[in-house]
């Protein structure tokens, strides 16, 4: 092989590692992005989506549960896309907080954040930085330093936190979730009929469709 | 003067220890990458050396692509990159002609990816999730060192 040959195969190797590089990095940016899927969804605090849809799907969940955290990670989005998107069902989070404190405490801050009308950045921040139960991931001072970071009024959020402005809207989801015997997160109703665990899309989109075929 | 000859088995020597160094480095990669899908898959809590995070990293959002964790993409670079290793350390001479032609670019292309999407991963870690994962780090380190090697070997095969 010549050297100018040799030059050649080096310029295209390279661009064409660059290019694939940039491929993956716009790939994670779509499976990972910053809540993308929310973009043009009607949202009033923990609720999404249309409020006349056809299908309501709630989900009880805690913000230390590392399966509410999974279906966050492989199903929320996707279902947010095909289902809420279009209209054909809204999603309320409601909160199950029966880990410990931190559990509370995060509802809590989710429930501030609402107040700002950034519910969904903050769930999203929540189950990003998930790491063990009551040791700190979820301290008073951490979430505050959350809604530092992501932009909200640090004022209003402290003083939410502070005085536990927002406690009592997670106590009465917690008391509703016991009422209708919620035993573990997260527990999902579609329409009022129970679905348990982070299960794969494909079983959720079977429960909202033979609720959209009634 | 040297001859011909000799110019080649000095330039083969010295390429044989830089695939070497790419053979071992490989090799660190492909068992944190390993560690990591396994963990992926089959669950259980990532050892986190030196403190947290790791979790925190693993659970983001940014793990996988498109449903592929970015661990396995990991060790497939990994893995690929130990084959590439094992031939260039197997090849005779610096030759720049016949079947082993191509390693070296092909080699620098492979490892100029991983080094950039590791290095956007690194940069995820530190401005979006905020956490830092040991093992993530490991790998990044890895990535780039082979990219240097990579470089070398390039630099190498343009000038032999």
């Amino acid at each position: 092989m010549t050297k100018a040959k040799r030059k050649q195969a080096v310029v295209i190797g390279g661009l064409c590692a660059v290019a694939l590089a940039a491929l993956l990095i716009f790939a994670v940016q779509q499976s990972g992005g910053q809540q993308k899927e929310l973009a043009g969804v009607p949202q009033q605090g923990a609720r999404l989506g249309n409020p006349d849809a056809p299908v309501l799907i709630e989900e009880f969940s805690d913000f230390q549960c590392p399966f509410c955290a999974r279906f966050f990670r492989e199903t929320e989005a996707r279902l947010i896309q095909e289902y809420v998107n279009p209209g054909k069902a809204r999603f309320v989070y409601r909160h199950f907080a029966f880990i410990g404190p931190e559990s509370v405490w995060a509802s809590q801050a989710a429930e501030c954040a609402a107040n700002q009308g950034l519910f969904w950045e903050f769930h999203a921040k929540l189950f990003n930085n998930q790491a063990g139960e009551n040791q700190g991931a979820f301290s008073v001072d951490r979430l505050k330093r959350f809604a530092q970071d992501l932009r909200m009024s640090t004022d209003l959020f402290n003083r939410c936190m502070d005085t536990n402005e927002t406690l009592e809207r997670v106590r009465k989801d917690t008391e509703e979730a016991q009422r209708l015997g919620v035993r573990s997160t997260p527990t999902f109703f579609i329409n009022g009929a129970p679905l348990l665990g982070a299960l794969p899309f494909e079983e959720f989109k079977a429960a909202i469709e033979s609720q959209l075929a009634k | 003067m040297a001859s011909q000859q000799e110019q080649e088995r000095a330039y083969a020597h010295s390429d044989h220890r830089l695939w070497s160094a790419v053979v071992v480095l490989s090799l660190v990669g492909v068992g944190v990458t390993a560690y990591l899908s396994y963990n992926h898959y089959f669950g259980g809590e990532v050892a986190c050396l030196g403190g947290g995070g790791c979790e925190a990293v693993q659970q983001s959002r940014y793990s996988s692509v498109l449903g592929v964790p970015v661990a396995l993409l990991g060790l497939g670079y990994y893995g690929a990159s130990l084959v590439f290793g094992i031939l260039g350390r197997l090849r005779p001479t610096a030759g720049t002609y016949g079947t082993y032609g191509l390693l070296t670019p092909l080699y620098f292309a492979m490892s100029l990816t991983a080094a950039l999407f590791s290095w956007y991963l690194t940069m995820l870690q530190a401005s979006v999730i905020r956490a830092y994962c040991v093992w993530c780090l490991t790998s990044a380190a890895c990535a780039s060192i082979l990219f240097a090697l990579s470089i070398a070997l390039l630099w190498r095969w343009l000038r032999a």
